[in-house]
């Protein structure tokens, strides 16, 4: 290593052909701006070419790089090599507790189907309105937050309830569902409560605020399901009323 | 294939190496480890306790109250009294954000418990100390 690099240990494994992942060490030469998404490229076209991960917009909008990088999950192309800068190795590892794909791309498919399962889409009131449906600004402040979501995984991978019981619904699926659970157009509160409360639903959060830590987008998924704790418990005392918006 | 062994769960890289651990997650592990404690605690009481019962002539229960007041016995009840000040404070934390209040100040609602267990514990510790060697230690 030489002046002005950066060692990055990044954990390998190619299913096809590892039992084990392994890490393995790459010097990165350290530029004005660079990003770990950036360190990645430099390694992947100069260094090994085999290296996997994944990515897209780069610009922290998409949420595909998502990893563990320096002992927290963060966004690869959000976070600045220069802050590593002799710090001793920088390790990176795909998202905890999700199938490896390759080295740093993780499947997303367990992610997903949790977030299918709360029916991540706005049921509308009928008759529908023949322009749009109207909304007042003070309506649309309780999900001015929630929206910002931009499915990354990160909380999930982070949440070790998640880890432990694969039908929890995990933070990201719950504050979805909070999402238009809250939403004044939407028109199915009941069923969305009917999943939210079950057994895998909000009351496998043990307030560990792992994944307010992890957010890249600073939300707050724990907030979304205490919240719906409420709301369950005031559904059970006083019926249907307690959901009216 | 699952990355799952212990060596990838507690390594560097992982969210249970110790520096990696955000106060939530301290707050949550310390819980469980005081639980089960607490509830290792309760079956040795008990069965402790019941030994009061074997022997002859009611004095087995003053022989072993005799036994408890043991300087080990007490540095033990001292190290229950902080375990059950801990899980206790930690649990009405738990009950605060269960109520919907300080979820978004989390970590000063952490500090804060932590803040009012100090508190207790030093009582604690006084009242055992005061209890125990009522003549100030001899």
């Amino acid at each position: 290593m030489t002046e002005g690099e950066i060692p990055i240990k990044v954990q390998r494994f190619d299913p096809t052909a590892d039992k084990l992942p392994y890490w393995q060490t790459f010097n990165v030469k350290l530029k004005p701006g660079m990003t770990v998404l950036d360190a990645l490229f430099e390694v992947l076209n100069h260094q090994d070419g085999t290296l996997g991960f994944r990515f897209c917009c780069r610009a922290g909008v998409c949420g595909s790089c998502a990893m563990v990088i320096g002992g927290k999950t963060r966004l690869a192309c959000e976070t600045q090599m220069s802050q590593f800068m002799g710090k001793g190795d920088l390790m990176i590892s795909p998202l905890p507790h999700q199938k490896v794909v390759k080295d740093l791309a993780v499947d997303y498919t367990h992610f997903f189907d949790r977030i299918k399962k709360v029916k991540p889409y706005l049921v509308g009131k009928e008759p529908y309105p023949e322009k749009e449906f109207i909304q007042l600004p003070k309506e649309r402040t309780p999900i001015n937050e929630p929206i910002d979501c931009i499915l990354c995984g990160s909380c999930t991978s982070a949440c070790t309830m998640a880890w432990t019981n694969s039908d929890y619904l995990g933070p990201a699926a719950l504050m979805k569902s909070y999402r238009f659970l809250v939403d004044t157009r939407d028109s199915i509160p009941e069923q969305r409560m009917d999943i939210v409360e079950s057994e895998s639903g909000v009351w496998r959060c043990h307030t560990q605020f792992n994944c307010v830590e992890v957010c890249p987008k600073k939300l707050n998924p724990t907030e979304a399901i205490q919240r719906m704790k409420i709301k369950a418990v005031k559904r059970k005392l006083f019926g249907k009323r307690a959901l009216k918006k | 294939m699952k990355v799952s062994s212990f060596k990838w769960l507690f390594g560097r890289n992982s969210e249970f190496w110790p520096t990696n651990m955000k106060t939530g997650m301290w707050a949550w592990v310390g819980h469980r480890l005081t639980g089960l404690v607490l509830v290792a605690y309760v079956f040795l009481h008990l069965a402790f306790i019941s030994t009061a019962s074997i022997g002859e002539g009611g004095s087995s229960f003053d022989a072993l109250m005799e036994t408890t007041s043991k300087p080990l016995f007490v540095a033990m009840d001292f190290l229950l009294v902080i375990v059950v000040i801990y899980h206790a404070m930690n649990g009405f934390r738990v009950v605060l954000f269960d109520l919907g209040v300080g979820i978004r100040r989390q970590k000063l609602v952490f500090l804060a418990a932590m803040a009012v267990s100090a508190v207790l514990i030093v009582g604690g510790l006084l009242a055992i100390w005061h209890l125990v060697f009522p003549n100030g230690g001899a």
